[in-house]
């Protein structure tokens, strides 16, 4: 009977908390929103069950959370032995493979296979959109100064800051190295709304332009060579890395896939890097990131904050994009689109795809998706030197 | 928390600085971008109609009378007579059967 009762009191049921069922539910509309709506499945679903997952409640003598970590035993300073041996616990499963989320490991291999993914042939073919890429960054920096208003130390606000970057490998990379608490509600944050990308962009998109505007056709893009597209990750990356060398893991991986992808002699690696690679890597990363949100972490006034910032930065950095267009306008005989700075933000492709979809809503024939990736790309590499420039300055 | 925190951060330099780099960055990838298509053309011989792997280079006529052109003539007429050698194998043995 007695065996039974401690059983019964171990339950998951017995120890289940409100926040727990709050994430539950949580996790359970990540998981509907990608199956019922389309968003992000590739994400939300690992996600959503990582999120399930890390909200049953465990016991404390049984290693089963991401936080059960591997440890040795100390007493007063001394490691513990037992039978001559140190005494200690190898932590959960979980905990082993969140390893690879507190230590930046994911992210690179993720850019990794984003890059051998990525063809820059637009951007190539036409340099000057590579601007919207920066200009959207504007809501990565204007968060900081949201953060820091808000209180959080400067660590904290370069972490929170990067979700307007719009780019989760880079969220969850710059904040295991700055604000490793907040990893879990920023890393939710940035994924959550990328999956909402088409649904915070085209009001933002509308308000900032006009009809005539929205109608502009632009040039097809010229055709790129095979030199150029192999030459480009090589000298791309030695510019980025040596203006900001902490971003050379980032940028570094990237260009590594892509170089892969463009090199013509190594297809087997490109193939691997951009199909069963990124997907293991995906899987680990959104799985980890999900289970980490336990509510007892998770269910702070520091993570509605952040949530609220990271909504902030997404909305500036879409404006930042569409209003530099703009402004490049002013200046150029043939005029850009300026719903293509929108894409400035680095949500490939699904910030190019909402361009192709707001602009065809005015013009059914004006085809803008190929435009949209230039800037697109532009702001993958954009976001990892804004990851890389505030790691370097606000590394502790 | 508020104004002073930002000020305590240096917050507004943090923004000025990491915004010129970026665009600083991005703007010598632009740069890089503009000025590739004609260094090439200044250091290294056109390319080929047929680039690596068969994909057709639109836009850059043939050059017949360069190496490249002629080795790619001749391993498209290579890679045409060996697809003709498995047809011809593939018909006796079928007909075989």
């Amino acid at each position: 009977m007695q065996i039974l009762l401690k059983f019964l009191e171990s339950t998951g049921f017995a120890n289940l908390e409100i926040g727990n069922l709050i994430m539950i539910v949580v996790g359970i509309i990540f998981i509907t929103l990608a199956i019922t709506k389309d968003y992000e499945p590739l994400l939300l679903v690992p996600i959503g069950m990582g999120v399930i997952v890390g909200n049953i409640p465990t016991m404390d003598n049984v290693a089963l959370s991401v936080y059960s970590e591997a440890h040795i035993a100390v007493e007063n300073g001394q490691v513990l032995l037992e039978d001559g041996h140190v005494k200690w616990n190898a932590g959960s499963v979980l905990s082993l493979l969140y390893m690879g989320v507190k230590m930046g490991v994911y992210p690179p291999l993720i850019f990794l296979g984003i890059g051998a993914m990525t063809d820059f042939s637009t951007m190539l073919s036409n340099p000057k959109l590579v601007l919207l890429g920066a200009a959207a960054q504007i809501g990565v920096f204007l968060t900081i100064l949201g953060a820091l208003f808000l209180g959080f130390n400067a660590q904290e606000a370069g972490a929170i800051g990067i979700i307007g970057g719009a780019d989760g490998p880079t969220s969850i990379f710059l904040s295991s190295q700055l604000a490793p608490k907040l990893l879990g509600p920023i890393a939710i944050a940035a994924y959550s709304y990328m999956a909402l990308v088409p649904v915070i962009q085209p009001p933002i998109m509308k308000l900032l332009t006009t009809r005539k505007e929205r109608l502009i056709r632009m040039a097809p893009p010229r055709v790129v060579s095979k030199r150029e597209k192999m030459i480009f990750p090589v000298a791309a990356f030695l510019i980025c890395a040596m203006i900001a060398p902490a971003s050379l893991v980032l940028i570094g991986m990237l260009f590594f896939g892509n170089l892969l992808k463009e090199s013509c002699v190594t297809d087997r690696l490109a193939n691997t890097a951009r199909t069963a690679f990124i997907d293991i890597v995906t899987i680990l990363l959104g799985f980890c990131v999900g289970a980490s949100t336990n509510a007892s972490e998770f269910l702070t006034k520091q993570s509605l904050l952040i949530f609220g910032l990271g909504a902030l930065s997404f909305c500036v950095a879409t404006a930042g994009g569409v209003l530099f267009a703009k402004f490049m306008n002013l200046f150029l005989k043939e005029k850009i689109n300026p719903l293509i700075g929108a894409a400035g933000v680095s949500a490939v492709p699904d910030s190019a795809r909402v361009v192709q979809m707001v602009g065809q809503a005015e013009d059914p024939h004006n085809s803008l998706l190929m435009h949209a990736m230039a800037p697109n790309v532009a702001g993958v590499i954009g976001s990892a030197i804004a990851a890389g420039v505030l790691w370097s300055v606000l590394a502790t | 928390m508020g104004v002073q925190n930002i000020i305590d951060n240096q917050g507004v330099s943090l923004v000025i600085t990491g915004m010129t780099i970026v665009f600083l960055a991005l703007v010598m990838v632009s740069i890089l971008i503009a000025l590739l298509p004609k260094i090439l053309a200044v250091l290294l011989p056109p390319e080929s109609a047929e680039p690596a792997h068969g994909h057709p280079a639109h836009g850059h006529p043939a050059h017949g009378h360069s190496a490249h052109g002629h080795s790619a003539r001749t391993r498209e007429s290579s890679d045409e007579a060996l697809v003709a050698a498995i047809g011809v194998a593939l018909h006796r043995r079928l007909n075989r059967k």
